[in-house]
C-alpha cells in the first residue's frame, strides 16, 4: 500500500507534527505511514482523509503486491 | 483402615503432595503452567463468546498522569537504592543487617515496574501500541525461555533465589525491549520533517 500523504500536506502546507496534532497521534506515526513502514487502522486511515477532505482512496493506494 | 490412613485419603495434604514431586519441581510447574492456563481459557472463551463479532476490544491501560510519571520515577530510584543498600552493607561489614529493607524495596520494585508497564506513554497511539504488545510478548517468550533454562539447569538454594530474581525478569525485559524500539523509532523518524 502506497499513499499521498506527503504531497497532500505539501498542498495543504502543513508539517508532520502539525497534522499528527490534528489527528491526535505521535509525529513519528504520520513519519512511518508517509515513508511506507506502517499501515494505519482504518480508523486513523479515515481521520486522516478527513483532515485533507478527500476519499480515503485518493490517499491510501492498494499496490500489485497487496 | 486406621485414623492416619483415612485422613490420609480424605484430608488434602499440600506437603505430602509437593513431596511426591520435589518441592522446586512443583513450584517451577506451577510458574510454568499458570499463565499458559489463564491464557488459553480467556483466549477459547473470547473465541466462543465472540464467534459473530468482529470488533476488536479496546486493552486497558493506566493513564500517564499520574500513575506512569510516579512509578517511572519510584521504579528507578528503588533500582539505584538497592544495589545502594548491599554496597552500604559491605562497607558496614555486614554489621547492620538490611535484609528487611531490602526485601520489602524489592517487592515494591515489582509493584512500581508492574505499574510502570500497564500506564501508558503520554501519547500512546497505535503504533505505540503495536511496539507495546510486540514487546511483551517478546518478554513473554524470554520469561519461558529463561524458566525452562533454571528449571534444567538450577535446583534448591539457586532455584529459590532465581524464582525470587524472576519476579522482575518478565518486567525488565519488556521495558528494556519497549523503549529500545522507541528510541529506534525516534532516530528513524528524526529526519526533518518535509
Amino acid at each position: 500500500m502506497k499513499n499521498t500523504l506527503r504531497i497532500e500536506r505539501a498542498i495543504k502546507n502543513i508539517t508532520q507534527g502539525e497534522l499528527a496534532e490534528l489527528i491526535g497521534v505521535s509525529r513519528q506515526t504520520i513519519n512511518t505511514i508517509e515513508s511506507n513502514r506502517y499501515v494505519p487502522s482504518t480508523v486513523l486511515a479515515l481521520k486522516i482523509a478527513r483532515v485533507f477532505g478527500k476519499p480515503v482512496e485518493e490517499i491510501f493506494i492498494l499496490e500489485e503486491e497487496d | 483402615m486406621t485414623a492416619a490412613e483415612i485422613k490420609g485419603v480424605f484430608f488434602f495434604d499440600p506437603h505430602h503432595f509437593l513431596e511426591t514431586f520435589g518441592y522446586d519441581v512443583a513450584i517451577s510447574q506451577y510458574n510454568l503452567f499458570t499463565p499458559l492456563i489463564i491464557f488459553l481459557l480467556r483466549y477459547y472463551y473470547l473465541l466462543y463468546t465472540k464467534k459473530d463479532e468482529y470488533k476488536i476490544g479496546k486493552l486497558h491501560y493506566l493513564p500517564y498522569k499520574p500513575f506512569g510519571i510516579m512509578a517511572k520515577y519510584i521504579s528507578i530510584m528503588l533500582l539505584i537504592s538497592i544495589p545502594a543498600v548491599f554496597l552500604a552493607r559491605s562497607l558496614s561489614n555486614n554489621t547492620v543487617d538490611f535484609s528487611q529493607a531490602v526485601n520489602a524495596m524489592y517487592i515494591f520494585l515489582m509493584l512500581s515496574l508492574l505499574t510502570w508497564i500497564f500506564s501508558r506513554q503520554k501519547r500512546e497511539d497505535e503504533l505505540i501500541h503495536n511496539i507495546r504488545l510486540e514487546s511483551m510478548q517478546l518478554a513473554v517468550y524470554f520469561n519461558y525461555a529463561v524458566l525452562l533454562l533454571a528449571n534444567l539447569a538450577l535446583y534448591s538454594g539457586w532455584f529459590l533465589l532465581f524464582m525470587f530474581m524472576n519476579l522482575i525478569t518478565i518486567e525488565v525485559f519488556f521495558l528494556i525491549r519497549f523503549y529500545c524500539a522507541l528510541l529506534k523509532l525516534n532516530k528513524e523518524t528524526s529526519n526533518p520533517a518535509v
